[in-house]
């Protein structure tokens, strides 16, 4: 086909573009997978906020604080990295602020706590059960990730696959909040932030073979 | 006919709000640019350069939710452009970088006989120390006066006139040396 012929057969299909298509199809893709993610969590734990009654809804609001703004981060950055023409630049830095900000109480709360008590603060008694169910219910969200970025262009294939999974992970840590037990800052830290690291390390491998277009 | 940013701009807003007509007339613009790109880097190859105009037109047309209205249409074009190349280099097993700001001459490019003479002059220039090359291209190709080259490379106005003159020089020494 000769290239004038495929400019006329690709404007046949000239739809209206709204201004922030992308943002919403990103946003679309979070909620679709996240919502994927609480059906499987509730099927595998039931009764979802029986742990949030036991931990008391201060620490609740807390881990929910702590997905909630890293899924925002992350998938804005996601968003800049499907834009040709855009840099990330030091807005990338704003992906250290919910973690610093969990650190510093994680700090306080060992500072003032005794020697032997430190180890099972961190540890809590489900960190197995939290990584791997963060890690899990990442999947969903990341598939849904992959779907919003057909319509968008990421020029880096790895750095887009590392926020796709970043996003994923936190938005997936979001939904676990819901069962999660525990309840200090420190687990959060350790357990919540390797939950989101890990599918953004996975993210990063697959992104030059699944985000290729 | 090769299209102003601005023209480019307004087409694509167009199109973007569903104007068929004005859509046609973008991708028209980008594949006479997309075509002076390729050509320059891909030289004697127009089968691959037909395919990658094609190949990138698709992709403009099926990704413009990607295009964020606060920039120039050029930079995105130009983003797309240097990622299907770098795809079409990988595709085809050859090692070969492009630099980051591989100059978005997209945006200048002339289509056809001049590009292969300005291949030559870019190898050239490329020899040169960047405020040098900066002062040739913009004085002496494209033409500006020593003011308006000031200003858009930022540079003073007595360091272009050095520049250009330095760098001029320089380039005669390396073509006498070719000659011997």
């Amino acid at each position: 086909m000769n290239t004038d012929d495929l400019i006329q057969t690709l404007a046949a299909d000239t739809r209206r573009v709204t201004p922030g298509a992308g943002a919403w199809r990103v946003a679309a893709a979070l909620i679709a997978g996240g919502f994927v993610a609480l059906l499987a969590i509730d099927a595998l734990f039931g009764s979802p906020l029986r742990a949030v009654a036991a931990t008391g809804v201060m620490v609740f609001a807390v881990k929910l604080a702590y997905a909630v703004s890293m899924t925002a981060v992350a998938s804005s950055l996601l968003l800049v990295a499907g834009r040709p023409g855009r840099r990330l630049g030091l807005r990338s830095l704003w992906l250290l602020a919910p973690p610093l900000v969990v650190a510093a109480a994680a700090a306080m709360e060992l500072d003032t706590a005794s020697a032997n008590a430190r180890a099972s603060m961190v540890l809590g008694s489900t960190w197995q059960t939290c990584l791997v169910g963060i890690v899990a219910m990442s999947v969903p969200v990341f598939a849904a990730l992959l779907w919003s970025f057909r319509r968008l262009a990421p020029t880096s294939l790895r750095l887009a696959g590392f926020l796709a999974g970043l996003s994923a992970g936190a938005m997936a840590s979001l939904v676990y909040a819901l069962y999660c037990p525990e309840t200090t800052a420190s687990f959060l830290l350790a357990w919540y932030s390797l939950g989101m690291v890990v599918p953004g390390i996975a993210g990063a491998l697959l992104g030059p073979r699944v985000l290729r277009w | 006919m090769d299209m102003l940013e601005s023209t480019l701009k307004t087409l694509m807003l167009a199109g973007l709000a569903g104007d068929r007509r004005a859509h046609v007339a973008l991708l028209s613009g980008c594949a006479v640019r997309l075509c002076g790109y390729y050509s320059k880097r891909l030289p004697h190859r127009e089968a691959d350069v037909e395919d990658l105009v094609q190949d990138t037109l698709m992709a403009i047309h099926k990704r413009r939710e990607s295009y964020d209205i606060a920039l120039p249409f050029t930079a995105w074009l130009h983003g797309i452009a240097r990622y299907k190349l770098i795809d079409f280099f990988r595709r085809s097993g050859i090692r070969a970088t492009v630099p980051i700001d591989d100059a978005p001459d997209i945006g200048v490019e002339d289509d056809g006989a001049g590009i292969l003479a300005r291949i030559d002059i870019e190898r050239l220039l490329a020899t040169l120390p960047a405020k040098q090359a900066d002062a040739i291209r913009l004085t002496r190709i494209d033409g500006l006066s020593v003011r308006n080259a000031a200003a858009q490379s930022g540079q003073s106005e007595p360091s272009i006139k050095v520049g250009v003159h330095r760098g001029l020089r320089r380039l005669m020494t390396t073509l006498q040396g070719y000659d011997r």
